[in-house]
């Protein structure tokens, strides 16, 4: 089990201090694999550097199962961090070592002799796969290879708590996948607590119980995959069920539909989508089962006037509408003077529909409509993985 | 080209005699009184520099103002220039050793001028070993002497020796030196018998002795390090 309990990190700078980490409260129960996710500079590598007291937090405390790390003096903490196995983002594995004696190197330095080390070095990694690579240098290993060796030096200690620092970073999507698989075997066999560090949502949506999402140092949303992706408004949701961004014309407005198994029957769903009138378009859409629950985000376009009706009766229906862009757009504007930019990028739809939100103005609480910019990036990690999967060829 | 010098010069060259019962004896004397002054150098230099990159702000142990004074040490003693260095252990040496005469007379000054040059030379060396590798070792529970001993000095071997290897060489040159004061070996031929004498015979063939010895260090050196490196 870990716990973080109100973790601060602070660094001062010519500037004045700049806080990493600002009272970051999170736990991971037992046996379960928690990934965290965030855009660089949200925290992500000072947390792992702060839970591994790497790096000493300013503030807070850090419980690996119910020890906490923070209070305990060199010796301790030395014996402490046996209990924590670390895979590291560029590996570092000892070049000057084979990958039998890198994966040996934690229990040599606890005193087990050669023979013993060896022998154990040998079952660990048999169990990543690598049996038959003992005597090869890190070197001579491909980029996953070096990974899984990573992984097995991670666990030659028999620690309770696997911690991944952006492990795939450096890897191709299918040898990402692999390396995936092994980390969630271990973490079955061996019961461990994993905690994985990544920035790329497919690596949430491949191996993790449940979700952090990190931003300025705090955590914005955590929980379970099955219940941040039923939030569907909200940035986890959106990111680990992402749509392939489709051209909308000048004209033409989109909105997404976003549903889930656990609140609706998914038959009844494409029934109400397949009754739409012919003027919306389905341009885009996704289905897949997460965390066992089937979830799923379809893309309308059409003209505004003909999506309005559209969005009143999936609403009706209790389906969550978003709008993506145009009409749905004007809907927001008229709700919130604030929202400068969709004001800007509406002038069209708005001009066309004057006063057709009172329709639909009761669902103004669906709001936070996703930043164009998020959209893109969600479609352009989407064909980057498709291209690597593509592309590789290793193992 | 041998035979063509000699039939040239006849006293000079191959057939000095000055030269040739004294060149043998000379090639050994150099070579211990480098070996033994690099030994030295080496020995004691590794430490100073694995000291100054453990108090560094980035290592094991962070140590602002140990980490000054180390530094100024290996600085003030690369700062000595040898002749220098050599003459201010004049004393030094014939209280050690009786007397500066004979090729032990040059290593007490050769080894102390190499020590902090091994020693920053070693410092960038281990420097050069990533960060991550030391956390890497920090999270197996490794101690700090594990962590220096077995993955900061271990992972930098092949740079440690180029720099051994560098140093051995220039300790060649500085050795010359230290014929002027009677330090004997390969700068005792140069100084008594090449210039003193007025032999340019001499001077030229201990030249290119001496650059066979650094060519043959070289190689040696190049070979221990890519036996070493695993990296490629």
């Amino acid at each position: 089990m870990i716990e973080l309990l109100q973790l601060r990190k602070e660094f001062p700078t010519k500037h004045g201090t700049v806080t990493a980490l600002d009272g970051l409260t999170l736990e991971v129960p037992d046996a379960a694999i928690h990934g965290i996710v965030g855009p660089s500079g949200a925290g992500k590598s000072t947390l792992i550097r702060c839970l591994t007291l790497l790096e000493r937090p300013t503030a807070g405390a850090v419980r690996i199962d119910g020890v906490d790390l923070t209070a305990l003096p060199e010796r301790e903490l030395r014996q402490q961090r046996r209990r924590i196995g670390m895979v590291f983002q560029h590996v570092n594995l000892f070049d000057s070592r084979t990958a039998g004696a890198n994966v040996a190197y934690p229990l040599r330095v606890a005193g087990l002799s050669k023979t013993k080390a060896k022998a154990r070095a040998a079952e660990l990694l048999e169990m990543v796969g690598l049996a038959d690579r003992a005597g090869a240098y890190p070197a001579q290993l491909s980029g996953g290879q070096q990974q899984r060796v990573g992984i097995a030096r991670a666990l030659a200690s028999s620690p309770s708590v696997l911690l991944c620092d952006e492990p795939s970073s450096a890897l191709d999507w299918s040898t990402t996948r692999h390396l995936l698989e092994v980390i969630k075997n271990v973490s079955t066999t061996l019961g461990l607590t994993v905690l994985i560090i990544t920035h790329e949502m497919a690596v949430v949506r491949q191996v993790c119980d449940s979700v952090s999402l990190l931003a300025k140092g705090r955590i914005v949303q955590s929980g379970p995959i099955g219940e941040v992706v039923a939030d569907y408004g909200s940035q986890l949701s959106r990111d680990l069920i992402p749509l392939a961004a489709a051209p909308v014309g000048e004209t033409r407005a989109q909105v997404e539909v976003s549903f889930s198994s656990a609140d609706f029957s998914i038959q009844e769903v494409l029934r109400l989508l397949a009754d739409l009138p012919d003027q919306v378009a389905i341009e885009a859409g996704t289905l897949e089962t997460l965390a066992g629950h089937r979830v799923g985000r379809f893309s309308l376009h059409g003209q505004p006037e003909a999506l309005k009706p559209a969005i009143a009766r999936l609403r009706e229906a209790g389906l969550y509408v978003t709008a993506i862009s145009a009409a749905e757009k004007a809907e927001a504007a008229a709700d919130s003077a604030a929202e400068v930019r969709s004001e800007a990028e509406l002038e069209p739809g708005a001009a066309a529909q004057p006063g057709a939100d009172t329709q639909l103005g009761a669902d103004a609480e669906g709001g936070a409509p996703a930043t164009p910019e998020t959209e893109g990036e969600a479609g352009d990690q989407d064909a980057e993985r498709h291209r690597a999967t593509k592309a590789s060829e290793e193992e | 080209m041998v035979e063509a010098i000699l039939a040239a010069s006849g006293g000079t060259y191959f057939s000095n005699t000055a030269f040739t019962s004294r060149i043998g004896a000379a090639i050994l004397e150099t070579l211990g009184q480098v070996a033994v002054s690099a030994l030295v150098g080496v020995v004691v230099g590794l430490p100073l520099g694995l000291a100054v990159w453990y108090t560094a702000r980035t290592g094991l142990a962070p140590n602002r103002l140990v980490n000054r004074i180390l530094n100024v040490v290996v600085d003030l003693g690369r700062a000595i220039p040898f002749i220098v260095l050599m003459l201010l252990l004049i004393g030094f040496t014939r209280w050690l050793l009786g007397s500066t005469i004979g090729w032990q007379g040059g290593v007490p000054a050769l080894a102390i001028g190499c020590i902090p040059f091994y020693a920053r030379l070693a410092e960038n060396a281990v420097r050069g070993v990533p960060l991550g590798k030391i956390e890497a070792a920090q999270m197996a529970g490794a101690t700090r002497w594990q962590i220096t001993w077995g993955v900061a000095v271990r992972e930098a071997r092949p740079d440690l020796v180029a720099a051994a290897t560098v140093t051995f060489i220039t300790l060649i040159g500085y050795s010359m030196i230290t014929g002027t004061i009677g330090a004997g070996g390969l700068g005792d031929l140069i100084y008594n018998w090449g210039y003193t004498r007025n032999q340019t015979d001499i001077l030229v063939m201990v030249v290119v002795i001496v650059l066979i010895m650094v060519e043959a260090i070289q190689i040696l050196g190049d070979l221990i390090v890519r036996r070493l490196d695993h990296t490629r």
